[in-house]
């Protein structure tokens, strides 16, 4: 298990949220304006300096509904209002894109352009607000220098800790379906295969090598590796650069023509070094000693509470715009859901912490808004 | 074949385990079992958060030894009885990795990289050693004879790999690659085997020098099990392969390979040879299904 899985459960799990929520909007025809003034709250709330300082902190993974809590806070950061069956389901195509990339990556190192992906598309949908922009520009240079300093092993923990998270998880995406990344069982497709990972000591199979005592080759042979015909050149892109970076996981592929996407932001420029990258596992765990159990409760603690003035409702997120083709309805929902008293009880101490929280700063909407709403929706 | 599972498999090192009869994995931090003869599944309770489940011969015995949040676990795996724990003795030990057994020792791996020598005795067993070389986290730790003699090879999560003695005595560090993770470890009698998330197997002497290195899968390589009865090692990657070996012997120094077989969609997880040699069991993560095969 990883104390460093934190980050990227919430980071690409937001961005998972941002990308529906934007296309979403879009489809209930939202004003541009509102639908803009909605990712800014809630991408402004999900990377605010203090929280993603929090969320970087060696700690346990939060279970699932400690996750979903986050997340219902999140959502309802901005003046947008989903019902509880909108919220469900945008849960579900959340958790169901990340379980996608975090699967498909084909070492777990590939997690890093995966949450970047992420970050540099949501700052792409939040452009229009540059005291935004610069917040997730801040984030992104916060998990950059976190990735730098974690090893290989340390990564395929992560995803060996966010994997048990998803474990269990097949719920039926429409969209996923019809670009053939998941079986009609709810399996995910895994492709085969695939380029060589850009580190050193990866090579494509096929090789023996027989050594001397002075390490020196003393024979090669060969061996007929089953997919050889799947596996593709080295990767070449620099994980760090947008304009170069391999992977596609983590992109947004809830938007209808993404040629049109403005460039994301300059590569940061910190360099790749996984030789020199040390583990950290044993000295985070050193550091957080003690700690773990106050850790817990930081992260809820900075998200406010939920604004109240002004908010407009969506009764179903998921109806109503006739194109089936983008971010679907879930055709089959298999989730196995607390009652609110079970969720109360296993997580008191959150519950606590939010009964007390002050309510937010707020800025003032359009008192037209809901009514707007309540005519998209109907 | 394919036998249907009630609880799916996570996605760990060596998540999979074989005595009695039973194959054990761990699906999240609980215990599962699968008879192989009646295709039931079962899982035994335990309370507390499993880190580790592995079937271990100790004391001439069949025992199932579990790593919990709070301790070593000892349970007899036919009656599916817990019958003693041995606590940890340091902070940091609920994220243990690594577990095997020799004679009537115990060998538990930490987060912080000691490793806890554990003396079984009858119904009871007591910390008698704490081993300090490695710096890292222990991956894996696997028992076996080399060379004719009892060890025991332990890996860390810097890539380092020591053999040691049944006392727990370092004999020597392994030249492993800079950079690669250590996942999984297998003893032959010539060689210490080692996988990496590169997905190369390399063959050690017991000498610590590299014989051999393998290109055998493209992803990371999860578990790998070798059988003796009929020399041959077991491989299974995220590549979705799972891969036999024959490992080299005193007489035939090659490396040969036996069989490849690809199940569709499947990060592979756990692989178990019987004791025969004549099956080989493996398990993916988040899927229903165990799956059986001739070896």
């Amino acid at each position: 298990m990883s104390l460093l899985s934190m980050p990227f459960l919430v980071t690409n799990l937001g961005g998972e949220m941002i990308f529906i929520l934007e296309q979403r909007l879009h489809a209930q025809n939202i004003p541009k304006e509102k639908s803009n003034k909605v990712l800014q709250d809630v991408s402004r709330a999900m990377f605010s300096q203090k929280f993603v300082t929090e969320l970087i902190k060696p700690q346990e993974i939060y279970s699932q509904s400690a996750t979903r809590e986050i997340f219902d806070r999140l959502a309802h950061s901005s003046i947008m209002r989903l019902s509880e069956s909108s919220m469900d389901k945008l849960y579900d195509l959340m958790t169901m894109g990340f379980k996608y990339q975090l699967v498909s990556c084909t070492h777990p190192r590939e997690l890093v352009e995966v949450t970047l992906n992420h970050l540099d598309s949501i700052r792409a949908s939040v452009e229009s607000s540059p005291p935004t922009a610069e917040l997730i520009d801040s984030a992104i240079a916060q998990i950059v220098k976190l990735c730098q300093e974690i090893s290989n092993t340390e990564f395929a923990l992560i995803r060996q800790t966010l994997a048990k998270n998803f474990q269990g998880k097949h719920i039926k995406v429409s969209l996923f379906l019809q670009d053939g990344i998941q079986s009609p069982d709810g399996t995910i497709v895994l492709t085969p295969g695939g380029p060589i990972m850009n580190e050193p000591t990866v090579e494509a199979p096929g090789t023996i090598r027989y050594f001397d005592d002075g390490g020196a080759v003393t024979e090669t042979a060969t061996f007929s590796y089953q997919l050889a015909d799947c596996i593709g050149p080295r990767k070449t892109g620099d994980p760090y650069d947008p304009a170069t970076r391999d992977s596609k996981l983590g992109k947004n592929i809830y938007t209808v023509d993404r040629a049109k996407k403005k460039v994301a932001p300059k590569a940061a420029k910190a360099p790749v070094s996984t030789a020199a990258a040390s583990t950290t596992s044993a000295q985070k765990m050193k550091e957080m000693k003690g700690v773990a159990v106050s850790e817990l409760n930081g992260l809820r603690e900075l998200l406010g509470a939920p604004v109240q003035d002004n908010a407009f409702k969506i009764g179903n997120l998921f109806g109503g715009d006739g194109d089936d083709g983008a971010a679907g309805e879930a055709r089959d929902i298999v989730i196995s859901k607390m009652t609110r008293d079970e969720m109360m009880a296993t997580n008191k101490a959150l519950v606590d912490v939010m009964n007390s929280m002050d309510i937010g700063d707020t800025d003032s909407g359009d008192k037209d808004l809901l009514g707007l709403m309540d005519d998209a929706i109907a | 074949m394919e036998i249907p599972l009630k609880a799916s498999p996570s996605l760990s090192y060596q998540n999979l385990s074989y005595g009695d009869g039973k194959f054990v994995y761990l699906h999240n931090t609980e215990v599962h079992l699968l008879n192989v003869v009646t295709k039931e599944t079962s899982s035994i309770l335990v309370k507390d958060k499993t880190f580790q489940a592995k079937v271990c011969n100790l004391n001439g015995g069949t025992v199932l030894v579990l790593t919990t949040q709070s301790g070593t676990q000892f349970w007899d795996l036919g009656k599916e009885k817990h019958m003693f724990t041995v606590g940890h003795d340091e902070e940091g030990s609920f994220l243990s990795r690594g577990l095997a057994a020799s004679g009537s020792a115990v060998f538990v791996g930490h987060a912080l990289g000691t490793i806890s020598m554990l003396e079984v005795k009858g119904d009871n067993g007591s910390i008698v050693k704490t081993l300090g070389e490695h710096k890292d986290a222990i991956t894996d730790i696997a028992s076996g004879i080399l060379g004719g003699q009892p060890i025991i090879a332990s890996a860390d999560m810097a890539g380092a790999i020591i053999i040691r003695d049944q006392q727990g005595t370092a004999i020597a560090k392994l030249a492993s690659p800079a950079g690669d993770t250590v996942t999984s470890l297998a003893i032959t009698p010539c060689h210490v085997v080692a996988a990496f998330g590169s997905g190369k197997i390399c063959l050690y002497t017991s000498n610590g020098k590299k014989a051999v290195e393998i290109c055998a899968h493209s992803r990371w390589i999860n578990s790998i099990d070798y059988c003796a009865s009929t020399n041959v090692l077991a491989s299974v990657s995220e590549d979705m392969l799972l891969q036999f070996w024959k490992m080299p012997t005193n007489s035939d120094p090659k490396v040969g390979m036996k069989g490849s077989k690809m199940l569709k969609d499947c990060l592979l997880t756990g692989v178990k040879f019987l004791d025969d040699g004549s099956k080989v069991g493996c398990i993916a993560y988040d899927t229903d299904k165990f799956f059986l095969y001739d070896a």
